[in-house]
């Protein structure tokens, strides 16, 4: 159960264009063992997709590049590996689903032809028993009336249809690794509870492992075992999801947990913002990219890069200065 | 709440789209995007209107600046009946209430500095540009909402989401409305950077007592920032009352579904939490359900054996008897043994 499935280690991802470099990811390293998951999270420009796309080799090939760091996949590195292998791998092993389901759709093809398609990339398949196998994944992901569903078009779906329909082309292959990459912004709450059981359900009964990729600490809380915060293109700390949000040790994710109005927790008088903004990432920092924000900040902080180390048994941070503050639990209201 | 001066009333507001219609072709029909909702809002009072796309939410916030035309009802602000008044005679009440938008780099103009941005509102109402002690209103208003005066002279791309935010909200403040309304005004913000603005529309709230229609889909900021709150199902109001009162003693059903459905940063809450979740999606407004709007993916009707009423007659916002704050559901079983019973049966499932 737990030989490891995914190894990120020591990750970086640039962006070369007019702009200039923008270095998007310094420094990620993780590990997702089989049948786990975790969740990565982070704000907009934290690299957390651009880290996820690096994976399968989707970014963009004339400017963004891999330039230090590997990537393995049952051992096997993927970090230069040939397009051929890429292919394989892309929807066979490694499926991905996305944020927005309506442009990650082809409106002109009907959802039955998207995840026909799909599985004759991986296998020789029939084009009736591939269809048939669309329709028991349609019904597999929820899909009501899966038979008939499977003849619309994307656009005669609802946002939450869509999604369960993406997540169905995904599982096409039995894949071993889910990049689901912000599979719930997209949509309402209600819809976001019913598609967040379809993944858990989903990953109990197949076995999968899955990388969430969040900036909603609370999807997280509910759907991941193992956490990594990033920050500016770095993982800043990482554990066990329930322990690292009880009791964060790095400033930014206590921050972060303070700032948010919580349903949990009684009424607050007013909210701890986290000061000042995230960071240009065309820039490089000579410290710590949070120290400008950081209230624990030491004069350390901004020369020296504190290095990604375990601080106790299963919580990596990088940070000169942890905290210990335990997020108050004040007892769960409705 | 209710014997403060009200600064909006609003009374059996509904606002239709016609659907199917074109330059010269008529309408084949009417999407009901609001469908006879009333509330009112105190001076310096927050409101929350919280529901899910399609709910009519913004509709309604859209309504009261009058960019869309209610069908029917009215719209009282300060005492002048908004419906029906023509733009020259809306012009002077547009200064009572502004909007704040969601999109902090749509809603700016980009050829606009700060300052010219700034300066429109006050231009268009023939204001000062000089505040009483004769100091230069532009720099009052940006130190208001925590701007350096400085960056007057900047662009908005100049500037980040958050800033533009705050410069969205010195240009609702230019005028010194009444009443702003904010529509989903932190939404597109980075996390770290929502707190801050939702702290600088409290103070402002309790510095200049202006008072806001907040419409938002995150639930946690608008039990946070509300003093009472509103749900809306497919153009209706479904439940009103206090924020403390919503939030701990939630009566109707969608409510209830609504908020377990939300989720939280504590693995353990999460693990252990009752949840309901609701089968299938938003029915389509161009295709209401009959009777009560929310019939169709009623946990409770279900529980009690899909009663008839419940898809035949709609039911009225009417007052819940025994709560001790003004409480409004709209449902045709509000009772509290009824729903209490309603969330053993789901403990018992869990």
């Amino acid at each position: 159960m737990s030989q490891p499935l995914l190894e990120v280690h020591d990750l970086h991802v640039e962006f070369n264009g007019r702009q200039g470099c923008v270095r998007a990811v310094r420094g990620l390293t993780y590990t997702i063992n089989e049948g786990e998951s975790m969740a990565l999270v982070g704000e907009s420009g934290s690299g957390k997709s651009v880290s996820a796309l690096a994976l399968l080799s989707l970014l963009p090939r004339k400017s963004a590049k891999i330039t230090a760091g590997s990537v393995k996949f049952r051992g096997e590195e993927l970090v230069g590996a040939s397009e051929k292998r890429m292919r394989e791998l892309r929807g066979g092993s490694i499926a991905m689903i996305f944020q927005d389901p309506l442009s990650s759709l082809n409106p002109i093809l009907t959802i039955s032809d998207q995840i026909v398609e799909q599985i004759q990339a991986h296998e020789q398949a029939e084009g009736k028993q591939a269809k048939e196998r669309a329709i028991e994944l349609l019904d597999l992901v929820g899909i009501p009336g899966a038979r008939e569903r499977a003849k619309q078009y994307p656009h005669q779906l609802s946002g939450g249809m869509r999604q369960r329909a993406m997540i169905a082309m995904a599982l096409s292959a039995g894949p071993d690794l889910l990049l689901a990459d912000e599979p719930t912004t997209a949509l309402d709450v209600t819809i976001q509870a019913q598609i967040l059981e379809l993944l858990a359900r989903l990953q109990r009964d197949l076995g999968m492992s899955i990388l969430l990729i969040t900036h909603d600490l609370g999807v997280a809380a509910g759907f991941t075992e193992h956490l990594t915060v990033m920050y500016a293109g770095k993982a800043v700390e990482q554990g066990y999801t329930s322990e690292l949000l009880s009791a964060p040790n790095h400033p930014y994710t206590l921050g972060l947990l303070r700032s948010i109005p919580r349903l949990d927790r009684p009424r607050t008088n007013a909210l701890i913002p986290i000061a000042g903004t995230p960071p240009d990432m065309s820039k490089g920092s000579a410290g710590c990219p949070f120290q400008p924000r950081c209230e624990y900040a030491q004069t350390k902080c901004a020369t020296e890069a504190p290095p990604f180390e375990a601080i106790s048994t299963n919580r990596y941070i990088a940070c000169w200065n942890p905290q210990h503050e335990a997020i108050e639990r004040t007892g769960a209201t409705k | 709440m209710s014997e403060k001066e009200p600064v909006l009333v609003i009374k059996d507001l509904s606002v239709r789209f016609a659907v199917g219609s074109g330059l010269v072709r008529r309408a084949k029909g009417y999407v009901q995007a609001v469908n006879s909702v009333s509330f009112t809002i105190a001076k310096g009072e927050t409101l929350g209107l919280v529901g899910e796309s399609g709910s009519g939410k913004t509709t309604v916030g859209r309504a009261i600046v009058r960019v869309n035309d209610p069908h029917e009802g009215s719209i009282v602000l300060d005492g002048h009946e908004l419906v029906g008044l023509s733009p020259s005679q809306m012009r002077p009440l547009r200064r009572k209430v502004q909007m704040v938008f969601q999109d902090p780099y749509s809603s700016l103009d980009p050829r606009q500095t700060v300052r010219q941005i700034l300066t429109e509102p006050l231009r268009t109402h023939k204001l000062p540009l000089v505040n009483s002690q004769g100091e230069d209103r532009i720099s009052e208003l940006l130190s208001l909402v925590g701007l350096d005066p400085a960056f007057a002279s900047r662009y908005p791309h100049q500037f980040s989401g958050g800033q533009r935010q705050r410069v969205g909200i010195a240009r609702a403040l230019a005028v010194e409305p009444d009443l702003i309304v904010c529509d989903e005004p932190i939404s597109a913000l980075d996390v770290s950077i929502q707190a801050q603005v939702v702290n600088l529309l409290e103070s402002l709230k309790q510095r200049l007592g202006i008072a806001y229609l907040f419409i938002a889909h995150d639930l946690a900021v608008v039990r946070h920032i509300s003093d009472r709150v509103a749900v809306m199902y497919l153009g209706g109001i479904v439940e009103i009352a206090s924020s403390e009162e919503l939030y701990e003693n939630p009566r109707h059903p969608y409510t209830l579904a609504l908020l377990s459905a939300v989720p939280v940063p504590d693995s353990a809450v999460e693990k252990t939490r009752r949840r309901t979740i609701l089968k299938g999606d938003i029915p389509s407004p161009t295709n209401m359900p009959s009777g009560c709007a929310f019939h169709t993916r009623c946990p409770l009707r279900e529980k009690l054996g899909n009663p008839e009423i419940c898809s035949s007659v709609r039911p009225e916002l009417i007052s819940y008897p025994t709560s001790k704050d003004e409480h409004l559901i709209a449902c045709h079983f509000p009772d509290e043994k009824l729903i209490n019973h309603f969330l053993q049966e789901k403990d018992g499932s869990r």
